[in-house]
């Protein structure tokens, strides 16, 4: 049994580097993925990575396991900083095509559940529970970083829609995985 | 705008962990969060909720380079190793044995009289279940050669064979081929190069000619690789 990303967070906090390696191994994939996602420039994406996993090691005695999962924290570093990067140079570097094209399905895999976390499972769950559009507009906020605007222009559909679709789902999503 | 309605102050929360808002409502947003420590815990709330999706997000290997320049960052590391060896004993061995020896990996290169050579080129040292360096391993970035070999003689063993795998982040175990005669050298493909920054080696006991189903076998030895300085 591989040790767990819970178990290699907390071996990073007592300032071991072979679990931070394991750990680099194990997620830098997802990360680097959800980052592209967001940035959609490969060079940009590298530097999230690499500037993530910096902070994961310094701040890795911050992630509280009673609070969420490691992978959920390691993502929520790794989206906030494609956020930062996003507003300190706008969306003017250039867009990848490549990188874009196999962007253009947001749908969450892998499509076998049991290799997720149980709190992930619980939440792909939840989602499924939604109708398709919704849930297509808040996987596209998610995963590819858009704003409402341009969930709204990507699913053809009006402003205030996709605003209450997604401000929906969000609620339900709440309710669901509070359950 | 009143930001103390409960509902307001949760769908602000959602959305800013959600990403969609943006721009100067972002900026507002995280002014007013400064001084509002339960709004952070909301906020902190729902980015653990939403940031499960990261689970589900398509891989792709980030290049090599990405985490050398990590390791060069943090930068030289301090000696404790042996802190956490008895936390990585209590390990399963596929992963942990590989990890343990990178600890190791560094001393014992130069007992064994590596020469460092210039560029980004790797070593890995592979040991069994009780830790005993078997092979060593080393790459040479510059002719993509990858070379093991034993460092004591192994006898013979005509029933079976022994199968170098490479072991790449994320990745299914890729053979590299049958080891014969104690050693082993053979040119990497540049994906496979490039994915040997955070892989790991190891050899697997398979009937005679490899193995039959392309996965390993039996997996006798493993080892991080890590860069050789």
């Amino acid at each position: 049994m591989a040790p767990s990303r819970e178990a290699l967070l907390e071996a990073c906090a007592g300032g071991d580097r072979a679990a931070l390696q394991s750990l680099y191994t194990m997620t830098a994939p997802q990360l680097f993925g959800l980052a592209l996602g967001i940035l959609r420039s490969r060079d940009l994406a590298e530097d999230i990575v690499q500037d993530s996993f910096v902070l994961i090691w310094r701040h890795a005695r911050s992630f509280d396991p009673g609070r969420g999962t490691a992978m959920a924290w390691l993502g929520r570093i790794v989206r906030n900083q494609c956020f930062d990067a996003l507003r300190r140079r706008g969306r003017e570097a250039p867009l990848d095509d490549k990188v874009m094209e196999s962007w253009e399905d947001p749908s969450p895999s892998p499509a076998d559940l049991t290799a997720l976390s149980r709190d992930a499972q619980r939440l792909r769950v939840c989602l499924e529970q939604l109708e398709e559009s919704p849930r297509q507009g808040l996987l596209l906020a998610y995963y590819q970083g858009l704003t409402f605007e341009e969930v709204a222009g990507r699913l053809k559909a009006p402003l205030g829609t996709v605003k209450s679709w997604i401000r929906r789902s969000l609620i339900r999503l709440k309710g669901c995985m509070d359950q | 705008m009143k930001y103390d309605h409960p509902e307001l102050r949760e769908r602000l929360a959602a959305e800013y962990a959600l990403g969609s808002l943006r721009g100067a409502a972002r900026r507002r947003f995280e002014r007013l969060l400064a001084a509002d420590a339960p709004l952070r815990d909301l906020v902190q709330a729902w980015e653990l909720r939403l940031n499960l999706l990261a689970e589900s997000a398509p891989a792709v290997a980030p290049p090599a380079r990405v985490w050398e320049r990590i390791l060069q960052r943090l930068g030289p590391a301090p000696a404790r190793e042996g802190l956490f060896a008895r936390w990585w004993n209590s390990l399963g061995f596929w992963r942990g044995a590989g990890l343990l020896a990178m600890a190791a990996t560094a001393a014992l290169a130069l007992y064994i009289g590596l020469t460092p050579t210039p560029g980004p080129s790797y070593i890995a040292v592979l040991i069994d279940a009780d830790k005993t360096p078997i092979l060593v391993a080393r790459f040479d970035a510059e002719s993509r050669q990858l070379s093991v070999h034993d460092l004591r003689p192994v006898a013979a063993d005509p029933a079976h064979s022994r199968e170098l795998w490479l072991v790449a982040a994320g990745g299914p175990p890729k053979s590299l081929g049958v080891v014969e005669g104690g050693k082993k050298t053979v040119t990497l493909p540049a994906d496979q190069a490039a994915a040997l920054a955070t892989a790991i080696l190891a050899i697997s006991r398979e009937p005679p000619g490899g193995s039959p189903s392309g996965a390993p076998t039996e997996v006798l030895f493993t080892g991080a690789v890590v860069p050789s300085l």
